[in-house]
């Protein structure tokens, strides 16, 4: 049976991706609640980024290592964890910074928000960058996970 | 928007762009110097507990940095360029670094 940890992980990172993906589409047309509706769904989205680092690096450093990666490396598809993992448990370090920037530019401007077209750009462009790397992430998981079937599948 | 809330606006974005520069740059480094890696692994029993750790206090100090200057220029618009590069840098930087060590080594 699959680890939990590795369900949370993604759900949490999945979440957060959408919470970042709302903030994309609702600047585009923002409305007399947007400051104070995006300033929680942000938040939300910053707090899913944190607890997806906290959840998946407790699953890598206690588990991953230990199970899973012996398995991988032994299977034919060894460059899922020599390339994807390593890329991506580094990679993954970028999105809580990005996540904080785009809540505090949020928090910090306020009611403007509305008005400042240059601002909304800003915070629309990180936000798609922060979607991007997320799906990404997503992405990455698939083919760790291929990597493990197709290592039990040859018997590894 | 006031002058200081846009300086710490940019004071955030300016830390967040060096600190993804120094996520990309330790994680490099601790692959090519086996003692290093050892050294991250040392202080908190992972290297990548380390990384994280390192990349949080970096972030914290380098905020702190910028926040006592009185430097403020740009639009937050080039500010998000800035970082964007920065973060595409970094992200490029490793999965290469990566795809170039596991073809190098077979």
């Amino acid at each position: 049976m699959a680890n939990w940890l590795i369900g949370i992980h993604a759900f949490l990172g999945e979440f957060a991706v959408l919470a970042f993906l709302w903030v994309f589409i609702e600047l585009f047309n923002p409305g007399k609640d947007t400051p104070s509706r995006l300033r929680i769904i942000s938040g939300l989205g910053l707090l899913f980024l944190l607890l997806a680092w906290v959840v998946g690096g407790y699953y890598y450093v206690s588990t991953y290592g230990s199970e899973v990666k012996p398995i991988i490396l032994n299977g034919p598809d060894a460059w899922a964890h020599r390339l994807i993992t390593e890329a991506k448990e580094h990679i993954f370090l970028l999105l809580p910074f990005l996540g904080m920037l785009i809540f505090s530019m949020i928090r910090f401007e306020g009611e403007s928000l509305r008005t400042d077209l240059k601002m909304r750009k800003a915070i629309q462009w990180l936000s798609l960058l922060v979607v991007l790397i997320g799906l990404s992430m997503a992405g990455m998981g698939y083919l760790i996970s291929t990597g493990v079937r197709t290592a039990l599948e040859a018997g590894a | 928007m006031n002058h200081m809330t846009l300086k710490r606006m940019y004071d955030m974005g300016k830390a967040t762009g060096f600190t993804m520069l120094f996520i990309a740059a330790i994680t490099i480094f601790s692959e090519l110097d086996v003692g290093f890696k050892d050294a991250l692994k040392v202080l908190t029993g992972h290297h990548w507990i380390t990384k994280s750790v390192l990349s949080i206090l970096f972030f914290i100090i380098l905020y702190y940095y910028f926040s006592r200057s009185n430097e403020t220029k740009g639009n937050p618009f080039e500010m998000s360029k800035m970082v964007i590069a920065y973060a595409g840098f970094s992200g490029v930087a490793i999965f290469t670094f990566y795809l170039w060590h596991l073809l190098s080594t077979g």
